[in-house]
C-alpha cells in the first residue's frame, strides 16, 4: 500500500507530531521516575507506553494516548526491612531499561524541536503570503 | 511566457510547489517516530521541469504522480528540517517577487515613472 500525503493542513500534521513527541517524552520520563519505585504487588502495571493509530493522517480524531504495558517484566531484590517486602523478604521493581528510556527521551526531544522549527517556517511563509499585494 | 500575467502564473506555481515540499517534510518529521508508517519522497524538481516545459497549471496536475514511498531509514531529521527551511525561504522569496511584480503593475496603472 502506497502511503500518500493526507488532506490535513500542515499545521494539523505538525500539531499531531508535537502531541506525539510530547507523549513519548512524558512516558519515558515517567518510566524513568518509577524505575526504582517498589511495586505493591508483583505486577508492574504502571509502566507506560505511547499508543498511536498509524492511520492518523486520514483521521485526526485518532489521538495519541498513553497506556500501561501489560505483563511488564519485574526485577527483585532482597530487602527484608522494606515495608513492601513479601514473606521471603523480596521486593519487586519494574524492569525498566533506563538507557532505552533515555534514548527515547532524547529522540523525542529532537523530533519535537524539528516540528517546532517547521512550524516557525510555515508561520514565516504565511506572514509573507499576507504581504502580497501590499 | 512574455507577459506579466504569465509571470504571476509561474510565481504562483512555484509557491504551490514549495508549499507541497514543506508539507512532505512536515509529514516525514511527524512520522519519524511513528511505527507502521513509511517515508515520503516528493520529486519537486521533476514537477518544476514538467510545469515549465508544458506550461501546466498547478491545480490541474496529478501531484500523486510525483510522490513515492521510501524506506523510513533513509529519512533523516536534519535533512527534513533543512528541506522545510529551504522551501520556506524559497516560498518567501517567490512571494516577494510576486509582490514586486504587483508593485510594477500598480505603477503601470497609475502611470508613474
Amino acid at each position: 500500500m502506497i502511503m500518500q500525503l493526507s488532506s490535513l493542513s500542515i499545521q494539523d500534521i505538525i500539531a499531531f507530531g508535537l502531541k506525539h513527541e510530547k507523549a513519548r517524552v512524558e512516558a519515558a520520563s515517567y518510566n524513568i521516575a518509577i524505575a526504582n519505585v517498589a511495586l505493591p504487588n508483583k505486577n508492574a502495571a504502571s509502566v507506560l507506553q505511547v499508543k498511536t493509530h498509524p492511520t492518523f493522517l486520514n483521521d485526526i480524531k485518532n489521538n495519541v494516548y498513553l497506556d500501561t504495558v501489560s505483563n511488564y517484566q519485574t526485577k527483585n531484590s532482597y530487602e527484608p526491612s522494606h515495608p513492601l517486602a513479601d514473606s521471603s523478604g523480596m521486593v519487586f521493581y519494574p524492569e525498566i531499561n533506563t538507557a532505552t528510556e533515555m534514548a527515547t527521551l532524547v529522540s523525542a526531544s529532537r523530533a519535537y524541536d524539528a516540528n517546532i522549527r517547521i512550524f516557525n517556517s510555515i508561520k514565516d511563509m504565511t506572514a509573507k503570503a499576507y504581504e502580497i499585494g501590499k | 511566457m512574455n507577459d506579466i500575467s504569465s509571470i504571476s502564473h509561474a510565481l504562483v506555481n512555484a509557491m504551490n510547489i514549495q508549499d507541497m515540499r514543506i508539507k512532505v517534510a512536515a509529514t516525514n518529521v511527524t512520522n519519524i517516530n511513528l511505527s507502521g508508517t513509511k517515508g515520503l519522497f516528493f520529486n519537486y524538481k521533476q514537477l518544476m521541469k514538467d510545469v515549465s516545459l508544458h506550461n501546466l497549471v498547478y491545480n490541474q496536475i496529478d501531484i500523486n504522480k510525483y510522490q513515492s514511498n521510501i524506506p523510513k531509514s533513509s529519512i533523516k531529521l536534519d535533512e527534513q528540517t533543512f528541506e522545510a527551511v529551504t522551501a520556506s525561504g524559497r516560498y518567501q522569496g517567490v512571494a516577494e517577487m510576486l509582490n514586486r511584480s504587483y508593485g510594477l503593475m500598480q505603477l503601470a496603472i497609475q502611470g508613474r515613472e
